[in-house]
């Protein structure tokens, strides 16, 4: 029998509403119209962000290898790379489940640990999120429509607690996205070549651009 | 003739000591996790690599890249952990340059360390009056370059002060 699908959104109906007392509204309530709205658990919103991780159960979780890194800031994230990507595993029932050591080398690389690295102009926060990405991430109709963010400002990205959970929900699905084209399940290396766009790319810079991530990944590993 | 003699005594002397003090490499300090170069701006290239057959959200997707020629005439990769987009490459081209230019002492800081065996790669790369030398597969990621005139540069704040900082210098 084929899954039946859980309903995402439902159509609030027509209902009244407090707003600013103005002209337009003197008596401070409007009347507003049918609306869509996501139900919870299908979306995360900065004041559920904040809860989620407030109250995760963080009972047998993994956590990413600490002391492996000399960055200067390199196990000050551990608890959230944790949490959110226990979180996901979860959410996504994924198998094999994402390595938080995976999240922590891909921070390495890409920011050094840093919340907000101003010198690269087109991505923020400290997994470097691009435009492009933050828009997908927040598109009701868009590639990760099954879960989404929602009310996150640009903003909201140099603050790791939001940057980290949104970024480890775009590592998943890239990890979904390589284990389609590849037939089979991912390794941490292809997970950050789709992650960086260079899964298939037959050039000789993808083994270049994954190299800060192998070395940072090995290391985690003790390899 | 004899003033002749000593001026051109002189001038060899000169291009003698410049030549010997102008192309340098030395391991200045390395930890487990951190190595500190020091340098002189004949033995590095500074290269933005363009990305074929890129699939992501970033135009005209770079590398950026330092190639740095060893005492071993092998070439290590000193390179930004993450990809850039075409001006964000090539400005770190101009202000890097700038810093190789104005300095005497270059220092490069980077994460990882050279431990590994040398293993010479096809790759080689043509340094100006120095010859052309294989890759040797060894690589940090990029974090800062600094020079003894107060020049710097940093991987993700770019030369906002202080710079160096954080991870570098590393202290002796």
């Amino acid at each position: 029998m084929a899954k039946k699908e859980r309903k995402k959104v439902v159509i609030v109906r027509e209902h009244p509403m407090h707003v600013p007392v103005s002209q337009k509204n003197p008596t401070g309530i409007t009347v507003r119209d049918r609306h869509p709205r996501r139900l919870k658990g299908t979306y995360l919103d900065r004041e559920e962000i904040e809860s989620v991780f407030k109250t995760y159960d963080r009972k047998g979780i993994t956590f990413p290898a600490p002391k492996k890194f000399e960055y200067k800031n390199s196990d000050k994230y551990d608890e959230l790379i944790a949490v959110w990507t226990d979180y996901f595993n979860k959410k996504f029932e994924a198998n094999p489940p994402l390595d938080p050591d995976v999240v922590k080398a891909l921070i390495a690389s890409e920011s050094g640990f840093r919340e907000d690295p101003p010198e690269n102009k087109i991505a923020f926060g400290i997994a470097q999120i691009t435009p492009e990405t933050f828009k997908a991430l927040q598109d009701p109709k868009g590639e990760v429509k099954d879960f989404i963010f929602n009310n996150i400002r640009k903003k909201d990205l140099k603050d790791p607690n939001i940057n980290i959970p949104m970024a480890v929900r775009w590592l998943h699905r890239k990890k979904r996205l390589a284990e389609g084209k590849l037939g089979r399940s991912a390794t941490a290396e292809e997970i950050i070549l789709e992650y960086k766009g260079l899964l298939k790319s037959k050039s000789d810079e993808k083994k270049r651009a994954l190299k800060n991530f192998k070395e940072n990944y090995d290391k985690l590993k003790n390899k | 003739m004899t003033s002749l003699k000593i001026n051109d005594l002189l001038f060899l002397s000169i291009v003698f000591l410049v030549g010997c003090a102008s192309s340098s490499y030395k391991v200045d300090i390395q930890t487990e996790g951190r190595t500190q170069l020091l340098v002189s701006s004949d033995r590095v290239i500074l290269e933005c690599d363009y990305l074929t057959g890129y699939t992501g959200d970033i135009k005209e997707a770079h590398l950026f890249l330092m190639h740095v020629l060893d005492e071993s005439k092998t070439v290590l990769t000193v390179s930004q952990g993450n990809i850039l987009g075409k001006e964000d490459c090539f400005r770190r081209i101009n202000k890097i340059g700038k810093i190789m230019k104005s300095g005497y002492k270059i220092f490069i800081g980077g994460m990882g360390n050279l431990d590994k065996p040398r293993e010479t790669q096809q790759r080689s790369y043509s340094f100006p009056g120095l010859g052309q030398f294989p890759e040797n597969g060894r690589a940090l990621q990029f974090m800062t370059v600094w020079n003894d005139k107060g020049g710097c540069y940093n991987a993700y704040s770019g030369d906002q002060k202080p710079c160096p900082s954080d991870e570098f210098p590393i202290e002796k």
